[in-house]
């Protein structure tokens, strides 16, 4: 592409935002997570492990999220505009999978009288934990929620979200790019979804191949654009496997915890 | 305001002004995406009818980013995040093309022989940076400071040297 057409891509999409500002932001709005409980099972579900595999900046960025011998632990922020919708911590082991996501405070905690929500997943059953009523709810496999019931979009657990996107294939890789004055790997994957096409950004150091942020944006057919919400990695640690840190992968029940089984 | 018709005939000049006010392509492009994207986004703020008012007022932010990337050390790109936009990823081709129209070698050139009124720490961050071309990472790994410092220094620099730069920005600015 030369710079003429470069600067007419970019007139293109200039164009439409000059055109479809009041709408967009009308329309993402609406696509705010609503209840993050529910679509963080939903979400949750959907990065159970799968096959994938791409070129190797893809491989390389996958292998920092799920690396073998060491829990990841991720503080990430979900953001949309410049609100913290959701902030979620996530503890994450592979070969078995196992993980465990909190959300607590933001735009939504706030609105949930700042409640502490989580949720975890080991020996094929999702657990979710509500400490206002002090409550784990235990999903069998048989009986899980199907993926997908809600819109795949951050709409819950960020952490999770950005392992199943990458395990869906098809991610391009952009190459080496400037955001913020940081030098990052940008990783892209785009498909339909509910007459949108969807289109997931992700960035990565481009050494380490550590996550750095993203955000999820849509088109409608016509070429209109939405902005989706974007996420910030806060917090990219790995702790060794132990008999110690494999407790953080567990919720931090009471003695009065009640179990409700599906 | 027609953004279209502001964007049409700006485009080439503003990239220009902006890569010889930088002499960073990328961080040139970045700054010329978010200007027009903060015209996009405040266009109902412009009270001017003329051609002419427009250009300056589109300049008036392409030089607030400027003096905010100079500040800074990176370009800002909220209204870009507003909008939604995101600058398409630049190829190296794409970016000898621009520096070959801004004619930034020749730049490079006067710059290297600006430096010698800079302090030390100021003109090995430029030298570095904008006349042996190094990555941040380059620049700050020499200097044994961290990047964003390098950042910082090199941006600086820039700034104190815009006396420099000034006059040739402008006068390509105005005569488009």
């Amino acid at each position: 592409m030369n710079l003429d057409a470069y600067m007419d891509d970019f007139g293109r999409d200039l164009h439409r935002a000059a055109h479809t500002r009041r709408s967009r932001r009308r329309a993402a709005r609406l696509l705010l997570p609503a209840v993050p409980a529910g679509a963080a099972l939903a979400v949750a579900i959907s990065a159970l492990p799968s096959g994938g595999g791409g070129v190797d900046a893809i491989a390389a960025a996958r292998e920092a999220l799920a690396p073998d011998g060491e829990i990841v632990h991720m503080k990430i922020e979900l953001r949309h505009g410049t609100r913290v919708v959701m902030p979620s911590e996530q503890w994450y082991a592979a070969n078995p999978t196992r993980w465990r996501t909190r959300f607590e405070g933001g735009v939504i905690g706030r609105r949930s009288g700042g409640n502490r929500i989580e949720t975890a997943f080991f020996k094929d059953r999702l657990r979710f934990y509500d400490a206002w009523t002090d409550t784990v709810t235990i999903w069998r496999d048989a009986k899980l929620p199907q993926a997908g019931a809600s819109p795949s979009m951050f709409g819950g657990d960020p952490a999770t979200d950005l392992r199943a996107e990458l395990d869906k294939g098809d991610v391009r890789d952009d190459g080496v790019v400037s955001v913020d004055g940081r030098q990052v790997r940008r990783l892209v994957r785009e498909d339909g979804q509910y007459g949108f096409k969807r289109r997931f950004v992700y960035h990565v150091d481009p050494k380490t191949f550590e996550p750095i942020g993203g955000h999820m944006s849509f088109r409608r057919r016509g070429g209109k654009f939405m902005r989706g919400p974007q996420f910030k990695v806060t917090l990219y640690e790995r702790l060794p496997l132990n008999a110690r840190n494999e407790q953080l992968l567990k919720f931090d029940k009471t003695l009065d915890t009640r179990y409700v089984w599906r | 305001m027609d953004v279209d018709a502001l964007y049409q005939r700006h485009r080439d000049a503003l990239l220009v002004f902006l890569v010889r006010r930088t002499a960073d392509t990328e961080v040139a492009l970045d700054l010329w995406a978010e200007t027009f994207a903060q015209a996009v986004a405040s266009r109902h703020k412009f009270r001017g009818r003329t051609e002419a008012e427009a250009a300056g007022w589109l300049y008036g932010i392409a030089k607030r980013q400027l003096a905010l990337y100079y500040r800074r050390g990176h370009a800002e790109q909220r209204a870009l995040n507003k909008l939604g936009l995101e600058r398409p990823p630049a190829t190296d081709e794409l970016l000898r093309e621009v520096e070959e129209r801004a004619a930034l070698q020749d730049l490079r050139r006067d710059l290297s022989e600006a430096l010698s009124a800079l302090s030390e720490p100021i003109r090995d961050a430029v030298q570095l940076r904008i006349v042996d071309e190094l990555p941040y990472a380059d620049v700050a790994h020499s200097l044994r400071i961290s990047e964003p410092a390098a950042r910082a220094r090199v941006s600086r620099g820039l700034a104190a040297l815009a006396d420099l730069l000034d006059p040739i920005a402008i006068r390509e600015a105005t005569t488009t």
